[in-house]
């Protein structure tokens, strides 16, 4: 079955053709600078097998961006999907699972647009264009919060007075979902045991968001994002925990400006803020490659922050959920940089975690077991995959939507 | 050594008088609305006078230790009042903006009612003052934070420091090691912390009490989009959302009942389960950072006014540790310290000021030997 995916950023729409169940690639690509016109003509990147095209169209929104895609896919009778797949940051509380899109999930996602303006917004476009032009190319949405939706009541309850819970659906939603639950999955599949039977800690550590995941038996329990994926862990320019009391006198120092915070804290933080603006990747902190020797000690008390928090919710996951075996790391920073893998994890004996110091820095292939022989907890570097992950759900969905109806 | 001890907070002041040589204070008690106008606190301090002097112990204490609930930066260990000492509480007025003018009046009062009796202040946050910059900063702009004070202070430091102090001294097994402790301070607003040979390396309290574990009525952590949130969708101003946050939120509002750590933790009432998983959670997770930020644990402390609830809770605590997250660990140490506050107080002030008398009788000494 060929599964068409989706995954809308704020100014592009990467697409995945994937033959199910083989996981077999048949064509992908990048439809970039989508939106307003900028200094470089927008265009599409297709690839398919070794052959590469690079198609100029102006592409105003990512409803004129799909457009073009699907044109370049039904031209090839190789390329017809049979599904679509389509990835959603926010699903709130109505999606707690991958969702075939009918006409009462277009009104829902309409509803829940504003739970994550820049996100959920071209890809609810995306949707509702698809489902008009194509309308016999079944489609599923996969929602990142979707995963996350076994966190308990007390995991995710704010302590807030529940009238006030309700009615701005405050609770804990948790983030990169869809990445958490495929590391997991081949976490389970490298250790050739069950994903039911799979205790561990998944840390997605990406160039901008990232989080922690605890998982039990396979399911989420908590994520170290909240509400939003402000709160956890110091990001690229997120920055994660904050006292409430210093978020209210920013505000009240800004005399109510709450755009100007939402954009303090979320772009101006975090490694940027922490660096003086030198930088937001924390691989350029680490490398010290930033001009200016003076700043030494900046760069290394941002690096610090960075590693301490991440330190400090893997000791809180392997505390609360229990009898962990494994370890993941994955996406940018979590898959290629040894140095930060290994300050998180050294010194931890306690719990059972050795790194092997020689198997961390020479990384050559993933999925790799980066632990000492003897270590208790398998420590494992996983590439994530977030489109095949999209893929699969969407595959498995339809497969049990259809033999419900045989 | 006869000590009084004040205890204040915003509505209400609390006294404890020490006699010398004796464990239990003589008397005690607490006065409302102490700060209603110019003479109530004087009144307070003058009817402590003349219990003291005909009752007590014949004359007035010979010193009175304060609790100060905010040192900023300025104090990392007790001070003695004077100029010096006064002008640097009135630099952390904008940091404590209630707090600091009342510790201020209260010095003021204690040198015309008591003159000539030393006025020792003990900080909450003193023993958090040296924490690495990692677990102390926000992961804001570093110029913001420089310029705002925005740090985390770490609150029940008396608490913390005198248990880990008991916790080193109480070697139930000499060949146990007692370097990597975890003090879990159970008061209206719990607060965890990992202290490596007596230096806090992780405290669960931020830049206020707030932060961190949820208390009686305070929210602890909660993502930072949220305020924004009820500021853009509720538009309630950061006032109104102060005191919901501090007043209405926490086991308060799980429950909808005022209810103390105590009643929560001691009682199996269904009605608050949630609440108290919550809070069981919450504590399990600042333990786990915790043994993680020291690479290792020797022993639980447990501290502060709910003890009790900290009996009905170590032994759930232990076996999730012991049992499912710490590989070669058969078991742990845990101590429960029975001190009260004011005791503590007491003693801090008075260890403080014969380490003075001391320190002072060395400097007048010839050959800088204090016998």
């Amino acid at each position: 079955m060929k599964t068409l995916v989706f995954n809308c950023g704020s100014s592009s729409l990467k697409y995945k053709l994937i033959d199910m169940p083989a996981e077999k690639i048949i064509a992908a690509g990048e439809a970039q600078r989508v939106g307003p016109v900028t200094s470089q003509p927008s265009r599409i990147i297709h690839n398919k097998g070794s052959e590469e095209a690079v198609i100029q169209v102006e592409m105003k929104d990512h409803k004129t961006a799909f457009g073009e895609v699907m044109k370049l896919l039904m031209a090839d009778k190789d390329l017809v999907p049979d599904i679509a797949g389509h990835r959603m940051v926010h699903g709130g509380q109505f999606f707690t699972d991958v969702t075939i899109v009918d006409d009462k999930t277009l009104d829902v996602l309409d509803s829940i647009m504003d739970l994550a303006p820049l996100h959920n917004p071209p890809a609810t476009q995306l949707v509702k264009a698809c489902r008009k032009m194509y309308p016999d190319l079944p489609q599923a949405v996969v929602f990142d919060t979707a995963y996350h939706s076994t966190i308990p009541d007390y995991a995710k309850t704010y302590c807030l007075p529940e009238d006030i819970l309700k009615e701005l659906g405050l609770r804990k939603y948790g983030f990169h979902g869809t990445s958490h639950w495929y590391v997991a999955q081949e976490a389970a599949k490298f250790l050739n045991i069950k994903l039911e039977n799979l205790n561990a800690v998944s840390c997605h550590l990406g160039s901008g968001g990232a989080s922690l995941c605890a998982i039990s038996n396979g399911k989420s329990i908590d994520n170290t994002m909240g509400y939003s994926p402000l709160q956890g862990l110091v990001m690229s320019t997120r920055c994660g925990d904050l006292d409430p009391t210093v978020t209210l006198k920013l505000i009240t120092e800004s005399l109510g400006d709450t755009g100007y915070i939402e954009k303090l804290l979320n772009k101006k933080s975090g490694v940027l803020g922490l660096s003086g603006g030198m930088s937001a990747d924390i691989r350029d902190i680490f490398a010290k490659t930033l001009p200016g020797d003076s700043s030494i000690d900046r760069l290394d008390l941002t690096v610090g922050l960075y590693l301490w928090r991440i330190r400090k919710y893997l000791g809180s996951y392997l505390a609360c959920t229990g009898n962990v075996k494994t370890v993941i790391f994955t996406d940018t920073i979590g898959e290629t940089v040894p140095a930060v893998r290994w300050a998180v994890c050294a010194g931890l004996d306690i719990f059972g975690i050795k790194i092997d110091q020689d198997k961390n820095f020479n990384v050559k292939s993933m999925p790799a077991d980066i632990s000492c022989a003897d270590s208790y907890v398998r420590i494992l570097v996983i590439q994530t995959n977030e489109e095949l992950a999209i893929a699969r759900r969407s595959y498995i969905k339809f497969n049990e939507a259809h033999s419900a109806v045989i | 050594m006869n000590m009084l001890v004040l205890r204040p907070n915003l509505k209400r002041i609390h006294y404890c008088f020490f006699n010398s040589g004796y464990k239990d204070p003589v008397f005690n008690g607490s006065s409302e609305d102490y700060r209603r106008d110019k003479t109530a606190l004087k009144n307070i301090l003058a009817n402590i006078k003349s219990v003291s002097t005909n009752l007590a112990c014949g004359s007035d204490p010979d010193a009175i230790a304060v609790r100060v609930l905010f040192g900023g930066q300025y104090f990392s260990r007790p001070a003695i009042s004077g100029v010096h000492v006064k002008e640097k509480l009135k630099e952390l007025i904008p940091f404590a903006p209630l707090h600091i003018p009342a510790t201020l009046e209260i010095i003021e009062c204690c040198e015309q009612i008591f003159p000539s009796v030393p006025v020792i202040l003990i900080f909450e946050t003193a023993f958090f003052a040296g924490l690495p910059q990692r677990e102390s900063l926000y992961a804001l702009d570093v110029d913001l934070m420089e310029n705002s004070g925005f740090r985390r202070y770490g609150f029940n430091g008396i608490y913390h420091s005198a248990a880990c102090n008991y916790a080193i001294s109480n070697k139930q097994n000499a060949n146990k090691k007692t370097e990597k402790i975890l003090s879990i301070c159970l008061e209206p607003k719990p607060e965890i912390a990992a202290v490596i040979r007596n230096k806090p390396v992780m405290v669960t309290g931020g830049a206020t009490p707030m932060e961190g574990i949820p208390g009686e009525t305070t929210c602890g952590e909660i993502d930072p989009s949220i305020i924004i949130s009820l500021v853009q969708k509720k538009g309630w101003g950061t006032e109104k959302i102060n005191t919901l946050l501090s007043k209405q939120s926490g086991i308060y509002a799980i429950t909808g009942k005022k209810i103390t750590i105590d009643q929560l933790m001691c009682t199996q009432n269904h009605e608050y389960k949630l609440a108290r998983d919550i809070i069981k959670y919450k504590i399990l997770q600042a333990c786990g950072a915790g043994i993680a930020a020291m690479g290792g644990l020797d022993k639980i402390v447990f501290c502060g006014r709910y003890i009790s609830a900290g009996k009905s809770l170590a032994p759930w605590l232990i076996f999730k540790l012991v049992y499912s997250a710490l590989k070669d660990v058969s078991d742990i140490n845990v101590d429960f310290y029975p001190e009260k506050i004011d005791r503590i107080i007491a003693e801090s002030a008075f260890i403080f000021l014969l380490g003075n008398r001391i320190a002072a009788k060395c400097e007048h000494s010839e050959n800088g030997s204090v016998f």
